[in-house]
């Protein structure tokens, strides 16, 4: 597994060589313990992938329970926001969907842009490259000296008036009674008009791209995932959320070539777990949670503060707040500034300053 | 002509089955060998051939209907010739966009569940309408002719003629009324739908995108619907003259010069229109997105599509040439004019749908991912190094694959196109 470089294929006289140098003197010092302990990594891994292949291939997404465990603290007054969130989630749950609508508060103040929730996002929905469904976006404001920089997490906002939903032409996406606007991966034919037509760039299309895995090698000696790992993460279903039709679980290859966007982690909320990009933001700055519960705190936040929806000239009525305004060591995000960052990059473009054009492969 | 046309055809044939490779490609690899993304600049060179072959049917539709719906004898003798170039410019259009969609196996689904509040869709079933009423005119319009060629020929043709003139005998007069009452009513009728459901929708399909500022609203349709008239005009302006002067065929001198005037009328209203949307974007009012879209097609990296595709090669060569001599005193020329414009407006089509696809939503999305497994990546320097005029700062150039996709596509086309105006007669067939 680990092929040692031997030491006369470097030169001395060369610092990256140098470099190299230390690095087989290490390697060799520490080969066979190294090499077991990728072994041993490596074989756990495939052990765990292959059972839990067996279990989700075993299990329908419908065989799920439809309540997690109430074995959650009774409400306290101090009680962190994602616990409460979580306690509403569970409580809207019993309501008929069409009593529910979910809705996502950003509080761009406390935004720290740790990307840890598109990381989330990309670990639980397995997104391929090419496709993220909740990217931060990030960009500087003001001018030298008195700059910041800007972060801007990007779900789908869920439009109440979805202009990606009336142009599909066979009917695939649609919006829910609940309010989150899903596709159904089967009927997808791949069009790419919704990508077109969603003025906020929420939607992708899966052109199946894949991670590539590591290949094992003298400067990488521990794969992040080998052939054999991969392969089986390939086969795994990918649930992503229930389709409507009979056929709910997705193997990779039958996602390639439809178009794929964030829909608030369905799979999670219908089974009463909040979204992964919430449970999992160190800055406290997302919230999810029920508009029609006067008492969720997505309500309460969306009263005491100053909220924003993006590209509200358009009419879409997004479902995603933007709570705005200078906070503690946050960033102060307005219309304005997304406009002055946009006007950047097109002047950019027009002068050809760009130096990684959109078209060239990141590789 | 005789005994170059079988080289023609093979040498078609297999320019086909060369470019095919392409498909195959496509068909195993998946959309990720083209220079689309998955989410920005996800339309291209496909998306823009479509637009043009269905402005290409719709344009040469409406010139029969000249002819047929509205009797301009004058340039009776093309009439088949528009058909046939509607009907093949039809079948370039959904087989321009088939490798475009991600799911090729699921193109059924437009017809099997369509959602008639997408342009789309509504498209989709307009197709079939339309080729419903081409086949039907093309049939009509050319029965007396195949049931005369049914008893002059013999052997293989005479079983072909005998297929595609399905079982009709009928030389009388009374037939040959009620056939060209059919094809006037066929040519009347299909107007709006050509006009309205095939080429205008295709312009609605980008027109109803609200937030795209140069695609929105009720002028997209039209200019559309402008463009495929003259490009429809001009393509047949060559393939008439190409055609007739290849198979011996007596060119209409009457028809050539009269079909000049509406080519040339066309190509001037087509940039008056032009003119005025470049202007209008430029007003420091106009919307933001529309300033920018268009000071991108015409000084930042297209420049080289506007500046010489259309408005060079597209408008003032062609332009010239017709006005300094008229077809019938320069066939050649004219046929070449003709090809040039409708070059030009290959790039006006690449133009709307490229250089708004730039607009991006919201600043700085991440960059996509895209050319990863291109040929181009094998020769060196082409994706940006020494190339920077095409390269740096363009966001779409389309893919070997993608160009040889759609390069097989024209070379169907045009064997197709060989071999039917061998097939269909294009001239009334004299019997003794």
């Amino acid at each position: 597994m680990n092929k040692l470089v031997r030491k006369e294929e470097y030169s001395s006289e060369n610092p990256q060589h140098k470099q190299n140098f230390r690095q087989t003197n290490l390697r060799e010092g520490q080969s066979r313990r190294k090499f077991l302990r990728t072994a041993i990594i490596t074989a756990a891994g495939v052990a765990v992938l292959t059972s839990a292949k067996k279990v989700i291939a075993n299990s329908k997404i419908t065989d799920m329970p439809k309540e997690v465990p109430a074995n959650l603290p009774a409400p306290s007054e101090n009680e962190s926001a994602v616990l409460r969130m979580q306690r509403e989630l569970q409580e809207s749950l019993q309501k008929p969907i069409t009593e529910r609508k979910w809705v996502m508060v950003i509080d761009l103040r406390k935004c720290v842009g740790c990307h840890s929730c598109t990381v989330a996002c990309i670990a639980e929905n397995r997104t391929p490259p090419g496709i993220t469904y909740r990217p931060v976006l990030e960009w500087e404001t003001g001018e030298y000296p008195n700059v910041s920089r800007a972060f801007l997490p990007r779900p789908c906002f869920h439009c109440d008036n979805p202009p990606c939903v009336s142009v599909c032409p066979v009917g695939a996406t649609w919006k829910r009674e609940d309010g989150i606007v899903v596709i159904d991966y089967n009927k997808c034919i791949g069009c790419r008009y919704c990508v077109v037509a969603c003025p906020y760039g929420a939607r992708a299309t899966d052109f199946g791209f894949d991670w590539e895995p590591t290949p094992a090698g003298p400067m990488n000696d521990a794969p992040l995932m080998n052939m054999e790992a991969k392969s089986l993460v390939d086969d795994l279903p990918n649930i992503e959320y229930e389709s409507t039709s009979w056929y709910n679980q997705w193997q990779r290859g039958d996602l390639v070539g439809v178009t794929r966007k964030c829909h608030f982690c369905t799979q999670r909320i219908d089974n009463g777990i909040l979204p992964a990009c919430v449970t999992t933001c160190i800055g406290g700055a997302t919230y999810f949670g029920d508009i029609k519960n006067p008492k969720s705190l997505v309500n309460e936040l969306l009263r005491e503060n100053r909220a924003i929806r993006l590209k509200e000239e358009l009419g879409t009525e997004p479902s995603v707040y933007y709570i705005v305004g200078p906070g503690a060591g946050g960033t102060d995000v307005d219309v304005k500034s997304i406009e002055t960052a946009l006007n950047d990059y097109k002047q950019k473009l027009l002068q050809r300053e760009l130096q990684v054009p959109l078209g060239v492969s990141l590789k | 002509m005789t005994k170059k046309y079988p080289f023609l055809v093979i040498l078609l044939t297999i320019l086909t089955a060369c470019t095919s490779y392409g498909w195959y490609i496509r068909a195993t690899e998946g959309l990720k060998v083209t220079a689309l993304s998955p989410s920005f600049g996800t339309w291209g060179l496909w998306i823009s051939f479509y637009i043009f072959f269905v402005g290409l049917s719709a344009g040469a539709f409406l010139v029969s209907s000249l002819v047929y719906g509205f009797g301009f004898k004058d340039l009776e003798s093309m009439g088949r010739y528009a058909l046939i170039v509607a009907i093949l410019s039809l079948l370039g259009v959904f087989l321009s966009v088939l490798p475009d969609l991600g799911r090729m196996d699921r193109f059924i689904y437009l017809y099997t569940s369509p959602n008639f509040s997408s342009w789309m869709a509504i498209e989709a079933w307009m197709y079939v309408v339309y080729i419903a009423i081409l086949l039907s005119e093309l049939y009509f319009a050319s029965r007396i002719d195949l049931v005369k060629l049914k008893s002059t020929t013999a052997g293989v043709k005479r079983i072909l003629y005998r297929i595609i003139s399905l079982g009709s005998s009928d030389l009388s007069n009374k037939g040959r009324l009620r056939d060209r009452k059919i094809v006037r009513i066929l040519a009347i009728s299909g107007i709006p739908v050509a006009a309205i459901g095939v080429h205008g929708g295709t312009g609605a399909i980008f027109g109803v995108l609200g937030w795209r500022a140069m695609w929105f609203g009720g002028y997209t349709p039209i200019y559309f619907v402008l463009s495929a008239m003259l490009s429809g005009a001009a393509f047949l302006l060559s393939a008439y003259i190409i055609t007739n002067k290849a198979l011996g065929i007596k060119v209409d001198s009457v028809a050539t010069d009269k079909l000049r005037i509406v080519v040339l009328l066309l190509l001037f209203i087509e940039w008056f229109f032009m003119f005025w949307e470049l202007v209008t974007s430029f007003w420091p009012t106009a919307p933001k997105d529309n300033a920018f879209v268009t000071s991108l097609l015409v000084f930042g990296p297209y420049w080289y599509v506007f500046w010489i595709i259309e408005l060079l090669i597209g408008f003032l060569i062609p332009a010239g040439l017709l006005l300094y001599k008229p077809p019938s005193k320069a066939p050649i020329m004219a046929s070449i004019a003709g090809l040039m414009i409708v070059l030009g407006i290959i790039g006006i089509r690449f133009n709307i749908v490229l250089p708004q696809l730039n607009v991006l939503p919201l600043p700085n999305m991440p960059l996509d991912w895209n050319i990863k497994w291109s040929p181009w990546d094998s020769i060196p320097g082409v994706n940006g190094e020494w190339w920077p005029n095409f390269g740096v700062g363009i966001p779409y150039f389309p893919s070997l694959w993608e160009i040889l996709v759609e390069a097989s596509i024209i070379s169907l086309l045009l064997l197709l196109y060989v071999l039917l105006v061998r097939i269909i007669p294009l001239e009334e067939v004299m019997t003794k």
